[in-house]
């Protein structure tokens, strides 16, 4: 009895930790497209909570979620266009850009919300994504009930970690990637065009941080809430980092984070005598412990968070 | 000497120009949801000065701003990122609500001293953990204080729960601080306190220390030139970590003045946003404290009109934090493109000769 208790609950644990890393493995996969072409995105926060709000607000207009995230993803790019003018173009700090793109969003998505929907107290609730199950994959036991009975966002960010890893390892288009990252001026010098391509990166790193976004609001709480992202953004760009600037340590990063975040809710469901809100705090604490490079010193690419003057 | 004049002025008509230009893109959102924008902005602007008690309240909101902004200042020049004064501020507050109930009988000059000691003390470990993981394993200080942010906000979230919830043990707050403890107010029928005047003096003293200071010197020495000022004998690590440390002090004391001027206890969620606040005010004040106190005061003056055009217009407030990240914006961008203009005007000048 006890040990049917126990498996059950590692399968839900185990399958809350995949539902919940999602959302960060999307912005920090975003994040690192960025980082690898030497754009420190801090803004990863900001324009997660665009790409909730968008979400939100696709899916109510049109009643499809699909088209919500797609809203997402597009109101993601837009956020992240403005960025790139800043940092890439006008070279403004790049810190400093990330900071006021997260004040924008918090303005933008809490002032639209409200022009929107009205100065309401109770949340709106929309169309969002139910879970499908693979066929066949989905029979295998515990491990298909874990992978393969999620939402269709859960497969799309787990399927863009080889993407990219293939992207930035077999690819042209990657190699130019990591030299605009690691040495502008060389890439610049055999016809690299530095600014674009790092232009290119931060948009796509808006469009997987618009996926987060919407992940949660359209595959977690089927609904928009002031400031819902919460910092995830920030662990994203923290999980970068811990994952040593490659997708399988972004994955893994991810991943710990989601389970620490799982871990979480279910201690706290289960009345043990933790102050919950210790328990909240834990995954911000694991990305400092991250951070302290604890798990050895890793290298970032050499000209983050540098423009590039020609 | 008239050219020096003209690239002086420029410095300050930048800021101006990017507040003018951010109310302008404001417009534009304001005439997509039906609303006249002159009028709006007549409630945004004079709806300040209706009457004393709103007057008052534009210095009542700019105080914490101005502490936060001294904060990301100070971290600012000496080359560091302090994203953390929001978390720094509330440490801050939970030490001078735990000093303001504890002490709260003793006579006001000792017992509000001592809440402001507190404060310091509390948010200088809180900035002195970054500045020492920075130091000593290279932790990127930016990630850490946004991290410990949120640790603050929930250990805010536990102690209003649990060991100082309120004596009748209805809402997450704590009981009152003493009476004695309460900040004096400066304007009569108003919130207006003294911390105001707290944090203008703090802020010349800041100020005094940077500038006028070997210590300050060596601090921004590193900020500059890391590699210069450590090849000159200065240890990079202790100039990081003492930064660091005063930077949070600074946001400390904002909780001090928040709680022992404003809510007189501890409660969930109290300023939110105002760390970040800060960090606009010092950016819209190019990181010099007399900026800070000016644009602090221009933000405090835009979220209390923001009340009253919510009010009077029915404009989500929120639309002022869209105004704000935009000034923040243009004044950088503004700030990057000044060589060129400068340049720009220089050749102007000799085609004149």
């Amino acid at each position: 009895m006890k040990d049917i208790f126990n498996i059950t609950f590692l399968i839900a644990l185990l399958s809350a930790s995949i539902r919940l890393s999602v959302p960060i493995l999307f912005a920090a996969l975003g994040g690192m497209y960025s980082e690898k072409s030497g754009v420190v995105n801090i803004g990863l926060e900001g324009m997660m909570l665009v790409g909730a709000f968008a979400g939100v607000v696709g899916s109510y207009f049109t009643g499809s979620y699909w088209i919500g995230t797609i809203v997402a993803v597009l109101s993601g790019m837009l956020i992240a266009a403005l960025f790139a003018l800043i940092t890439v173009k006008i070279k403004i700090n790049q810190i400093v850009s990330g900071v006021a793109i997260n004040l924008l969003a918090v303005g933008i998505t809490s002032f639209f919300y409200r022009a929107l929907f009205g100065i309401t107290t109770v949340p709106i609730t929309v169309n969002a994504f139910s879970p499908v199950s693979i066929p066949i994959l989905s029979d295998i036991p515990i491990i298909g009930e874990i992978l393969f009975k999620q939402t269709a966002l859960v497969y799309i960010a787990f399927i863009l970690v080889p993407i990219s890893h293939y992207i930035f390892y077999k690819t042209s288009l990657g190699l130019n990637i990591r030299t605009v990252g690691e040495h502008p001026m060389a890439a610049d010098t055999v016809g690299i065009p530095v600014e674009k391509v790092r232009t290119a990166c931060v948009l796509i790193s808006g469009a997987l941080a618009g996926l987060g976004g919407s992940f949660l609001s359209l595959g977690q709480f089927n609904m928009f809430v002031d400031n819902m992202v919460s910092g995830r953004g920030f662990i994203a760009v923290a999980a970068v980092i811990f994952g040593k600037w490659s997708p399988t340590g972004v994955l893994m990063a991810s991943l710990i984070f989601g389970v620490a975040d799982a871990l979480q809710i279910r201690i706290q469901m289960s009345g043990v005598s933790i102050p919950y809100q210790f328990l909240l705090m834990f995954p911000y604490i694991l990305t400092v412990v991250a951070v302290t490079g604890i798990v050895g010193r890793t290298t970032s690419p050499k000209a983050l968070g540098t423009p590039y003057e020609k | 000497m008239k050219k020096f004049d003209i690239f002086q002025l420029l410095k300050i008509l930048i800021p101006i120009a990017a507040v003018f230009l951010a109310l302008l893109l404001g417009s534009v959102l304001l005439l997509f949801i039906d609303v006249n924008p002159l009028e709006a902005y007549r409630y945004l602007i004079f709806g300040n000065f209706t009457n004393k008690y709103n007057t008052a309240e534009i210095f009542v909101k700019s105080t914490p701003i101005i502490l936060t902004g001294l904060a990301f200042t100070f971290a600012f020049r000496t080359g560091l990122f302090n994203i953390g004064g929001e978390g720094q501020m509330f440490a801050g507050a939970m030490a001078a609500v735990f000093v303001g109930l504890k002490t709260g009988h003793l006579s006001p000059f000792l017992t509000i001293s001592l809440s402001l000691i507190g404060a310091i003390i509390a948010g200088a470990i809180w900035g002195l953990i970054p500045g020492f993981l920075k130091g000593i394993f290279g932790s990127s200080e930016i990630i850490v204080t946004i991290m410990f942010n949120y640790v603050a906000l929930y250990l805010i979230s536990y102690l209003v729960d649990k060991p100082l919830r309120e004596s009748i043990g209805f809402y997450p707050q704590t009981d009152l601080i003493g009476k004695n403890a309460f900040l004096p107010y400066v304007v009569p029928n108003t919130r207006l306190h003294i911390g105001f005047v707290i944090a203008v003096i703090i802020s010349i003293i800041v100020y005094i220390i940077l500038w006028k200071t070997p210590f300050g010197y060596r601090l921004r020495a590193v900020g500059f030139n890391p590699d210069g000022a450590e090849y000159s004998g200065m240890s990079i690590k202790k100039s990081i970590i003492i930064s660091m440390a005063i930077s949070g002090a600074l946001a400390g004391v904002a909780g001090f003045t928040e709680i022992n001027g404003i809510h007189h206890r501890l409660l969930d969620n109290f300023s939110k946003n105002v760390g970040f606040d800060g960090i606009a005010a010092a950016l819209l004040g190019s990181a010099n404290p007399a900026g800070v106190v000016v644009s602090s005061i221009l933000l405090g003056m835009l979220q209390t009109g923001s009340n009253s055009m919510q009010r009077g217009v029915g404009v989500p407030a929120n639309i002022v934090s869209i105004i704000q990240a935009m000034i923040i914006i243009l004044v950088l961008a503004g700030n990057m493109l000044r060589p060129k203009l400068e340049l720009y005007m220089r050749r102007k000048e000799k085609v004149i000769e």
